[in-house]
């Protein structure tokens, strides 16, 4: 089976729960943390494989979040998916090797489900 | 008196002496004139102390000009006096045509004082010297009209700018933050009507989700309010007073409160005085809803308390708004405020409130702040100028 662990970080509840119940009802485990800090310290202690963040965040936004994640756990670092509504930064996000894959708000769910499902995979070295 | 031998004196020289030296004097007469114009009851004396420091300056610059117009430019010589003159009417909420009206009575002030010197000076003044005065004095009243408009419409254009930036900066952050809790309402809908296995309670979740985004959106769209409103209600507010303006926003927020179960008060004695009728309601309304939003989770006893204060010798109207909710952590007080600090943490308003009533209170020359209260919930402080007309402004010269 390997890691199923999905975290999802976003600094808005109903954004963060929602995708906390597709991914549960898709058969993952997932845990939620509403800005980057705390999702540093959930990476440390849960090693989730796959992480699905915001990109605008309070304190610490999802690029900030994705160079640190890489800098503190290099190899070791989970999948990455970047969900943003801000059209302007799509090109540059999609250009960031840092990024497993950055989707456009509004998400398709079963979109999402598939990437998570592939990013799942690559991390898991299938 | 001035009696002079017109052989060496001319008219205009003796005109231009005359006006110097009853300087003080005319500014006093022309503020009587003005306070007997008015309507007491209406509270709209002009600043006193203000005209009687600043007009004898333009008067002298107006004395030297009739005396002898090739001399330094009038325009230099008074220009500031006149534009920092005319500011501060604007900022005490007195339109334009109200203050050309007070430079007409002016000109009357100044015409009954060439009669004065006319009969001072020795034999009768030549027909051309006379001409050449009055026509020194129309230029000189047409350059305070003109400065003073000038001041006016340059405040304005200045105002539309920032006005038609602060539209399109909205227009962003309301793009998203719907397309965010609209965008969440969707996926929870498409969850709902999916054939995944979804038990009673993640279904229940996911109600709430859909309720709470789309609460997100009215909330939104509430806050923007604001833009309906006419540039005038915030460009020139009119004053209003203080305590119908408090209690009528108190009987609106708490009207509004029995879903969450606070109380909203008025405490204390609310001062007597004016303030920017709009921007205060705008920047209440926010605040309030903004506490009553933020209430406690971990006690039945939630409340949100109003006060008041003035500051005589500033002219500064304080209003306090504290709630006993979970308080704002002190490392982002003053970041609840900016533009990009969209969605407070950990809960779904579209926080676009707090941005605008730091917009509208600023551009009034006043200020908010945010601390924490005496039970670590929030308290909100706002400090706006009075606009009575009874006393001066707070803010010194510029």
């Amino acid at each position: 089976m390997g890691n199923r662990a999905v975290l999802v970080v976003d600094d808005q509840w109903t954004a963060r729960e929602v995708l906390a119940l597709a991914f549960e009802a898709a058969g993952f485990s997932v845990v939620s943390a509403e800005d980057g800090d705390e999702a540093l310290r959930i990476v440390e202690e849960r090693k989730p494989a796959v992480v699905v963040t915001d990109i605008h965040m309070p304190r610490m936004n999802g690029r900030e979040f994705a160079r640190t994640l890489r800098r503190r756990f290099g190899a070791r670092s989970p999948a990455l998916v970047a969900i943003t509504a801000d059209h302007g930064l799509l090109a540059g996000l999609r250009e960031d090797p840092g990024f497993f894959a950055v989707l456009e708000k509004p998400v398709d769910t079963f979109a999402l489900l598939n990437v998570v499902r592939e990013a799942l995979e690559a991390r898991n070295g299938a | 008196m001035h009696t002079q031998d017109r052989q060496v004196t001319s008219f205009e020289a003796f005109l231009g002496r005359h006006i110097s030296d009853q300087r003080h004097d005319l500014t006093v007469r022309w503020v009587d004139r003005l306070l007997e114009d008015l309507d007491p009851a209406a509270g709209d004396l002009p600043p006193v102390d203000d005209l009687l420091t600043h007009i004898p300056v333009v008067l002298e610059g107006i004395a030297d000009y009739v005396a002898d117009p090739g001399a330094e430019a009038l325009e230099a010589q008074v220009v500031e006096d006149l534009a920092w003159l005319a500011d501060l009417r604007r900022r005490q909420g007195f339109s334009l045509q109200e203050v050309l009206e007070e430079y007409r009575v002016l000109s009357g002030v100044l015409q009954r004082s060439m009669e004065e010197a006319a009969e001072e000076y020795a034999g009768r003044p030549e027909t051309g010297a006379v001409v050449r005065v009055v026509a020194r004095v129309m230029d000189s009243m047409h350059l305070i009209s003109f400065v003073t408009a000038r001041t006016f419409r340059r405040w304005r254009d200045r105002y539309e700018r920032e006005w038609h930036d602060l539209l399109e900066m909205y227009g962003q952050v309301v793009s998203h933050e719907l397309g965010n809790q609209l965008g969440t309402a969707q996926m929870a809908i498409q969850l709902l009507r999916s054939p995944m296995p979804i038990d009673e309670d993640r279904r229940a979740r996911l109600y709430e989700v859909i309720l709470r985004s789309i609460r997100g959106g009215l909330d939104t769209i509430e806050d923007l309010d604001v833009l309906a409103r006419p540039l005038t209600e915030l460009t020139e507010p009119q004053g209003l007073s203080l305590w119908l303006l408090t209690k009528e926003s108190v009987r609106l927020a708490s009207s509004q409160t029995e879903e969450y179960g606070v109380t909203v008060t008025l405490d204390g004695e609310v001062p007597d005085v004016r303030v920017p009728g709009s921007p205060v309601r705008i920047a209440l309304a926010n605040l309030l809803s903004n506490a009553v939003e933020y209430h406690r989770d971990d006690g039945p006893d939630r409340w949100v308390r109003v006060s008041t204060q003035y500051d005589e010798e500033s002219g500064l109207v304080e209003i306090i708004v504290e709630d006993n909710g979970p308080g704002v952590p002190e490392a982002i007080a003053e970041r609840v405020f900016e533009r990009d600090m969209w969605g407070p943490i950990g809960r779904d308003g579209s926080g676009l409130g707090l941005a605008i009533t730091r917009e509208v209170i600023d551009r009034i020359g006043g200020s908010v702040s945010l601390r924490a209260g005496s039970e670590g919930g929030a308290l909100f402080t706002l400090r706006v100028p009075q606009v009575s007309r009874r006393s001066r402004p707070p803010s010194g010269r510029e």
